[in-house]
């Protein structure tokens, strides 16, 4: 089954990023950070991505902690595929 | 002042102006509007206060909420720490938004008992330069700093993050090109600007590049 991918915009996950970096520097000495890693569409969402930004930075994070995990290249072969 | 009821003396005006010129003569520029509006609240502290990074960080422990810490109480906790000095050592520069919340920034500024010899301690951040007009990086890289960021905040958890003021080194290791850090610094750049100055440099900017390129729809397998 194919599912249909759509590749964010450059400037839509710039600014995603710097508010990342900002949600960060507000929680310095606290305790939240699990929260982003546990359900990361959960805070893309509240960062202001949109679902199809969300599905793909979700997409690309798994594929990148498999890689980790298993010492694979899967997320050079999906970028290779969507290029 | 509401800080002055807790008994630490105000900064003669005289001397205000002198933090002033000491911290844009260390920062090399102008100083923000947002940071002229917290000098108030830091030079009470600078003028008070020296300690170094460890009492920074036990005190910050101490700090029951450390997101919402009002000025008042952050006060009351440095006068327990007074030593007389102008300048925090250490790490970071600690200091209070105007909205009460707690802050540490990779800068240290350092003077002299009399206010003379301002110098910048600790380090800089790397030159960013403006991007390109019209530059725009590829997408699938910024996705994959987006996910390493994800990563990072992972291994990190609960700890104490240095990432917002080191950015740019975080960058330089992830990049294919500084372009793309540049481009990233600069949008990072403009967001801070705009909330700080309550402009739209940032719309402004996206805009330039909004026919630049448009999302490209593909297939997964």
């Amino acid at each position: 089954m194919k599912n249909k991918v759509t590749i964010p915009d450059a400037c839509e996950l710039s600014v995603i990023i710097a508010k990342f970096l900002d949600y960060i520097e507000k929680m310095d000495f606290g305790n939240h950070f699990m929260e982003i890693w546990q359900e990361p569409r959960v805070f893309l969402e509240d960062l202001g991505a949109d679902k199809e930004t969300r599905d793909f930075l979700v997409h690309v994070y798994d594929t990148m902690v498999h890689d980790k995990d298993n010492d694979t290249n899967e997320l050079q072969k999906f970028f290779d595929s969507v290029k | 002042m509401e800080i002055n009821d807790e008994g630490i003396p105000p900064v003669p005006k005289e001397e205000q102006a002198k933090v002033i010129d000491a911290m844009i003569q260390a920062f090399g520029r102008k100083l923000t509007k947002y940071e002229q509006e917290f000098l108030p609240y830091a030079s009470v502290y600078m003028h008070e206060t020296r300690m170094d990074f460890m009492e920074c960080y036990d005190m910050a422990e101490d700090i029951q909420d450390p997101e919402h810490v009002s000025a008042k109480e952050l006060a009351n906790m440095l006068f327990y720490y007074p030593k007389h000095s102008l300048v925090l050592r250490g790490e970071r520069v600690y200091y209070v938004h105007p909205g009460g919340q707690v802050r540490f920034q990779n800068i240290v500024v350092e003077v002299d008992e009399d206010w003379s010899n301002p110098r910048l301690i600790g380090r800089p951040a790397p030159k960013v330069a403006p991007p390109k007009k019209g530059y725009k990086p590829d997408a699938a890289e910024l996705a994959i700093i987006l996910c390493q960021l994800l990563d990072y905040v992972k291994d990190h958890n609960g700890t104490y993050m240095h990432l917002p003021y080191d950015f740019a080194y975080f960058l330089n290791t992830r990049v294919s090109s500084y372009a793309v850090r540049d481009f990233v610094m600069h949008i990072q750049h403009l967001m801070y600007s705009d909330r700080n100055t309550g402009g739209h440099d940032l719309h402004k900017f996206l805009k330039t590049l909004e026919n630049t390129k448009t999302k490209q729809s593909t297939t997964k397998h």
